[in-house]
């Protein structure tokens, strides 16, 4: 009389849950960066949160991205139209503006955010 | 149908894809030898303007260095070579992909069969079927200059595309995109007017697998251009030169030749010989170990494997012995140890094979053979630039360090002279990730 089940019993194991799996759907495409500040609040992006970046993923109007602006990396909400701008998301703080880009300003598109990671303690 | 897909200016692209305060501004990748020499190992196009190439400074190009940098118009970098590894390896799956067959021939190149193209590899393009179901010839083209945007986009790293018949041919269409900014990215030698045209304008000399010495033998038969290398007769250029050169020529001609490739990889290997004044053989060893690191630090290939291994001491002339004993053995290196551990373990083995207590040696050289364009499967040497779990078994060093503090020991100095920093790992740390605002 065995009282104890192996897990051979069991018959084959499916594999564990893998966060990888939900948060990267394309892994040679995707990098990872750190916010700063708190432009982003309304978005859940927080001071030093981890924010996965889909480059293979071509940004639609209203994504969250990470852009390449006039030589530095920021990260806010993309608008395509009526106007290229980029939106800040911080309700409270009324010293975040939109800025417009335009001709002179340099701009590129590093990458769509796809999530966000926030310790909560 | 072969594509071979290139990345110019591998590592500075890499440094500044993080970096944009960068982009459009003179940048230096420098590394430092044991001598204290400085070498340029990558130059942005900025920095190449003011002077700046690839290659060891001498005392002229060191003082316009030292005045560029201290004068902040250039930005000074150390190698960071976990970020190229890491962007590499993202290049080569992301082609696997996107392409058919990948083969990585370097760190910043791979070869594609194109001729296994299928449907789903060309799914974005809109490509006209020909009646019989086949695809129309300019079918490679476009699909490179897709593959090419793909890649940009994905990876954030630019790159060149030549196709051709042969690899040979796709080799110089590749060449052809990088050296001359007037053509367009993408350089496709199938078509027969074409190849002709760029083959005419190519020197022998630029065709990869033709040395000086090869190119100047055939100029005495008056070949000098691919061209008329293409078009000569075979036996002669095999005659005058070498059987390679035959190889390329036909390879030239648009008729594949497998061969070839096996052939040049048994005639690429890589030397350093260094004088010493060591007597002991803690001493030498010391010598050696620093040659493996240079020797795998300077290779840049990250999928160069070599399979070979020799290491030779050179005897003092005056203190000649009667019986003459072997001062040079070789080891093959298995692929699964392919590794810089693995060669240091090889090479210690065989300097001690050779090693004679009783005798004065000059010089101390050690030879990398047999270095293959790495395939998919194979484990280069730079990968395993990292954590060493082999260090302890060598007894020079009193303390388990890893492999990128061994190498930052000898570099240390020069670089803090030219205040040159390592950038972040952004990709292979998550303290080192870029920040963004």
């Amino acid at each position: 009389m065995n009282m104890m089940a192996t897990s051979h019993d069991f018959g084959e194991s499916e594999e564990a849950l893998d966060l990888n799996e939900l948060c990267i759907q394309h892994p040679t495409a995707t990098y990872f960066v750190r916010a700063s500040g708190d432009s982003m609040i309304d978005a859940g992006i927080h001071c030093d949160d981890i924010l996965v970046v889909d480059r293979s993923i071509v940004a639609r109007d209203g994504d969250i991205v990470v852009a390449n602006l006039d030589h530095s990396f920021t990260v806010k909400k993309l608008e395509l139209s009526p106007q290229l701008r980029l939106i800040p998301m911080n309700h409270q703080d009324f010293d975040y503006t939109p800025t417009n880009i335009d001709d002179d300003s340099t701009f590129e598109i590093f990458g769509v955010v796809t999530y966000v990671i926030h310790a909560v303690r | 149908m072969f594509g071979v897909v290139y990345c110019p200016d591998f590592y500075v692209q890499c440094e500044r894809l993080f970096r944009p305060e960068l982009v459009n501004r003179g940048l230096v990748i420098t590394s430092g030898d044991q001598n204290g020499n400085l070498r340029i190992l990558a130059s942005s196009i900025e920095a190449l303007e003011l002077g700046l190439e690839k290659g060891l400074l001498d005392d002229d190009l060191n003082q316009l260095f030292t005045k560029l940098a201290s004068e902040n118009v250039i930005e000074v970098c150390r190698p960071n070579y976990e970020l190229y590894a890491d962007l590499s390896s993202r290049l080569m799956k992301s082609l696997q992909l996107l392409a058919p067959k990948v083969s990585a021939s370097a760190s910043d190149e791979a070869v594609l069969e194109l001729c296994a193209l299928k449907r789903p590899h060309l799914e974005s393009l809109k490509i006209a079927t020909l009646a019989d179901g086949r695809l129309d010839a300019r079918v490679y083209g476009q699909y490179a200059i897709d593959l090419r945007n793909k890649l940009k986009q994905w990876l954030g790293i630019s790159t060149v595309i030549g196709i051709g018949t042969t690899r040979t041919l796709a080799k110089l269409a590749c060449n052809t995109a990088k050296n001359h900014q007037h053509h367009s990215p993408v350089v496709d030698l199938s078509c027969m007017s074409k190849r002709t045209s760029i083959l005419k304008h190519t020197a022998v000399s630029e065709i990869t697998g033709i040395s000086k010495k090869v190119a100047k033998r055939l100029s005495q038969i008056n070949i000098d251009t691919a061209l008329e290398l293409s078009q000569a007769p075979k036996d002669q250029v095999r005659r005058y030169s070498s059987i390679i050169a035959e190889r390329i020529a036909i390879e030239l001609s648009g008729l594949p030749c497998k061969e070839l490739e096996q052939s040049l990889a048994e005639n690429t290997h890589w030397t350093t010989s260094k004088r010493i004044k060591a007597h002991s053989f803690k001493e030498i060893k010391h010598v050696l170990n620093t040659q493996v690191i240079n020797a795998t630090a300077q290779l840049n290939d990250i999928s160069n494997c070599c399979t070979t291994v020799t290491v030779t001491l050179a005897i003092e002339p005056l203190c000649s012995h009667e019986n003459a004993v072997r001062n040079s053995l070789s080891g093959e290196l298995s692929k699964s140890i392919s590794s810089v551990a693995g060669i240091r373990k090889l090479a210690l083995e065989l300097l001690e094979s050779v090693w004679r207590d009783d005798y004065q040696y000059r010089s101390l050289s050690l030879s990398l053979g047999g270095l293959s364009a790495g395939c998919g499967d194979q484990i280069g040497l730079f990968p395993m630039i990292g954590p060493d779990p082999d260090i302890n078994t060598f007894d020079v060093l009193p303390i388990a360090i890893s492999f990128e503090t061994l190498l930052s020991i000898d570099t240390a100095d020069i670089n803090r002279q030219h205040n040159s920093r390592l950038s972040p790992l952004f990709t292979t740390r998550w303290n080192e990730i870029a920040r963004v605002s």
